[in-house]
């Protein structure tokens, strides 16, 4: 660290509070009363969109909150960057989820407005289903209706009038999910991060390492630049890095796979490629959004793929991903025959050993909270989970059971 | 002072409504990039009726002005053309972002990097005294103590211009176009295609929806494809060159290596990379400047090479040595629209005078967007002279 650096940055955050990129940041009045002087005291590690949304939900608690992350909210290596992220209430029987999406579609709403920013695109969501998942899609659409979420089914004569710039081939059945779409992912944990500075949050820029547990407590964090962090409460959202960070477990926390994304690109003047005149779908293992803000038609593979290192990774796309990607893409999408590549990320998935979320508090110390396990679908429940957590966090509710610990415990 | 009027109108709601409509000018704009964009909102600020038109949607990846972030900086050797430019530019943009609440600009300096063979940003010097643009001159050593991430070898000038930074490049892109339709502007997306010239003028552009646009006026900002829109020219307008821009990952916590505490920097002499810290969490961006083998816009494959990120990565490591060993965590691929002389080209069609062709960035006409825009558009209205360093005549032998 370099004296000047240092200076420069201890100067910013004591201006703003805020690191790095938040420094231009135009004042904005707080939406909800500052912070009480006299709250507890919570240390955040990951501004991603599950410790983002904990830290802001907390700091409007009443909490006292710093928020940590070694590069920066909706960064490159976090699982909460990329561009986009869908957003849909579809889960099969696991209806806890669908209540979470319904609640974080109307959180993303309320302070989408105030951000002028359009971080969820109401586009809708597709699910293609073969035989294989007709059964899960049948389940979701009964429970989407009982929540009061729109649906339309279509028989394949029925979504091949209604879609044709797709062949319906191996799809039996499909349900549109009309209040769906998805999030611009790396701009939404920016903007949270954005709210939570404005709002009296305190953010730094380091890594964090998780201090001692003694007596069921754990009173700091160690940063990496030689600074520590005490509190009374810490919460680790820390996705991918959350099996280094309490490497104790067996089956580990969660293990990150490598995941690859491509955007294609359209011919030109083509709305129904885009997201004026498609939703986003899941075809699985395939799923893409369309538009991405210009960025061209992305499709992934939602398969896990290899074992990754976020910190180390490297991030060039394979010629293997993209070829598969393009079968897919060419097959579904006629139209998109020859298209050319225009962009490519690798991220990863931090997989839990069930693939469900994991909130709970570590066994060796009750103020020390685990927020992790997105699974590859965890970024769209961000604004709710934080919200449950906060709650959970200040005694105001009951852990959920669900994402328990207890549940790994053979 | 318009700007500003205009600007406000805009946070109101504005009328939507064409500002005397029945003098009023119909003007297509191809290309909502920065040059297009811009225009096209100044254009509308003037009280033209104004359509946009491009293929893929404003900042979109195929397109010059897609990617993430762009140099803006007044230190442009001796062009004073340039640094005129940019000066109002900035202005625009810290402007415009404060009204559209988006951080579209980031000031980090920008730090210019020279051995003793290249005096590019040495020359620069007395115009940005005169402009009072904030700068300081280090030689390496001084540089190497103020900038100790940076390792000084065979630097002997640098120049720090202090107000420098980066912008959003894309996401700009589209709050322009957001604020041009807020302001009464329309907009297709679809490729267009120029109409015939006869008798000294052109009378619409054929979309790619099979409909037509008409106009009294039309302004060709079509970044790579001003080539392929108007394949008369000797030399051609552009030549479009592949281009590799990488994004490094810098060691955890140290805000040295990004924009907190990094300017954007160039290196210039013998080779020319520079780079941007930070882009917003994407990373430490390195590009080569160099312009590269041709590349086709439209279909051209924007897969990362091997041999750009091997030469990155030898440059980086050399030059910022806390970055040895640095994962790649994304890649772009992009073109310059290179110029003959590597200038810009605003200049009206020399077969038709309601033909606007506004291009040529060559690979720094990102930043001047704003300014451009507004000169361009005083220009098609007539309350302004061409301006004869951004002419056609200049490639006549």
């Amino acid at each position: 660290m370099t004296h000047d650096g240092f200076s420069r940055r201890e100067a910013l955050l004591a201006a703003g509070g805020a690191f790095a990129a938040a420094r231009t940041a135009p004042a904005r009045q707080p939406i909800q009363a500052p912070p009480t002087t006299d709250g507890p005291r919570v240390v955040v590690i990951g501004a991603g969109a599950f410790g983002g949304w904990t830290a802001l939900w907390l700091l409007r608690g009443g909490a006292r909150v710093t928020l940590v992350d070694a590069w920066g909210p909706g960064n490159s290596r976090a699982s909460s960057g990329g561009e986009s992220r869908l957003i849909r209430a579809a889960y099969g029987t696991r209806r806890i989820y669908s209540e979470m999406v319904k609640r974080a579609l109307e959180i993303w709403r309320e302070h989408q407005a105030g951000w002028n920013e359009r971080i969820f695109r109401d586009i809708g969501m597709l699910r293609m289903a073969g035989e294989d998942r007709v059964e899960s899609t049948r389940a979701s659409a009964a429970i989407l209706r009982e929540l009061g979420l729109a649906v339309e089914e279509f028989t394949p004569d029925e979504l091949a009038r209604r879609y044709p710039q797709i062949s319906t081939d191996g799809i039996v059945w499909a349900l549109l999910e009309k209040d769906a779409g998805y999030l611009l992912a790396r701009r939404g944990c920016q903007r949270v991060f954005d709210t939570f500075v404005e709002e009296g949050g305190e953010a730094r820029l380091a890594f964090a390492a998780p201090g001692a547990m003694q007596g069921g407590r754990m009173s700091e964090v160690g940063l990496s630049d030689g600074s520590l962090l005490e509190a009374d409460e810490f919460v680790f959202a820390g996705g991918p890095w959350l099996a280094e960070l309490f490497p104790g477990f067996d089956p580990p926390l969660v293990r990150p796979t490598r995941q690859e994304v491509f955007y294609f690109g359209p011919p030109a003047g083509r709305p129904d490629l885009t997201d004026a005149g498609f939703p986003g779908w899941i075809d699985n293992p395939f799923y893409g959004i369309p538009g991405n803000t210009h960025r061209g038609l992305k499709i992934a593979d939602d398969r896990r793929g290899e074992p990754f290192d976020p910190t180390h990774g490297d991030r060039t796309p394979s010629e293997e991903g993209i070829r598969a990607a393009r079968e897919y893409m060419e097959r579904r999408f006629p139209a998109m025959r020859g298209a050319p590549l225009l962009e490519a990320r690798v991220c990863q998935y931090e997989q839990s050993a069930d693939a469900n979320l994991i909130v709970d508090t570590h066994p060796e110390a009750d103020n020390v909270w685990i927020a992790g396990g997105g699974s590859g679908h965890g970024y769209k429940l961000g604004a709710a989970l934080g919200e449950m957590l906060a709650e959970q966090i200040l005694g105001q509710r009951e852990k959920e059971p669900f994402f328990s610990l207890a549940r790994f415990a053979a | 002072m318009a700007a500003g009027a205009a600007v406000s109108a805009a946070s109101c709601g504005g009328s939507g409504e064409p500002v005397g409509r029945g003098a009023a000018p119909r003007v297509v704009v191809i290309g909502a990039g920065a040059f297009g964009g811009w225009t096209a909102l100044w254009l509308r600020r003037r009280g033209a009726r104004v359509t946009v038109v491009d293929a893929w949607g404003p900042g979109n990846s195929r397109a010059s002005s897609g990617g993430e972030t762009r140099v803006i900086r007044a230190t442009y050797g001796p062009d004073a053309i340039y640094t005129d430019m940019v000066v109002r530019a900035l202005a625009l943009w810290k402007e415009h972002a404060a009204a559209w609440d988006d951080r579209l600009f980031t000031e980090t300096g920008a730090l210019w990097m020279a051995g003793d063979d290249d005096d590019f940003a040495k020359q620069a010097v007395p115009i940005l005294r005169d402009r009072g643009v904030g700068f300081e001159e280090l030689d390496g050593e001084e540089m190497g103590r103020r900038f100790p991430q940076i390792r000084p070898d065979g630097i002997t000038y640098a120049l720090h211009e202090k107000g420098a930074g980066f912008l959003a490049a894309r996401r700009a892109c589209r709050r322009v176009l957001d604020a041009f339709l807020a302001e009464g502007g329309a907009y297709r997306e679809a490729r267009a295609e120029p109409g015939a010239m006869s008798g000294g003028r052109m009378r619409e552009v054929s979309l790619s929806d099979g409909s037509r646009l008409e106009a009294d006026v039309f302004v060709f900002a079509g970044g790579p494809w001003i080539a392929e829109l108007f394949p008369g020219f000797d030399p051609p307008l552009v030549s479009p060159t592949r281009q590799e821009i990488l994004y490094f990952g810098t060691p955890p916590g140290r805000p040295d290596l990004a924009e907190a505490g990094l300017p954007v920097w160039v290196e210039t002499g013998e080779r020319f990379f520079y780079g941007v810290p930070g882009s917003e969490n994407r990373g430490f961006k390195v590009a080569d400047d160099a312009r590269g083998a041709p590349f086709d816009p439209t279909n051209g494959d924007r897969s990362p090479s091997a041999a750009a990120i091997r030469a990155a990565r030898e440059y980086m490591e050399f030059r910022f040595p806390a970055m040895a060993g640095a994962p790649l965590l994304e890649a772009r691929v992009c073109q310059y629209e290179q110029s003959p002389d590597g200038h810009l080209i605003v200049d009206t069609h020399p077969e038709a005078e309601n033909v606007w062709i506004a291009g040529g960035g060559s690979g720094h006409g990102y930043k001047l967007g704003p300014a451009l825009g507004e000169m361009l558009a005083d220009q098609v209205l007539d309350e302004r002279e061409k301006e004869p360093f951004f002419s056609l005549d200049r490639f006549a032998a």
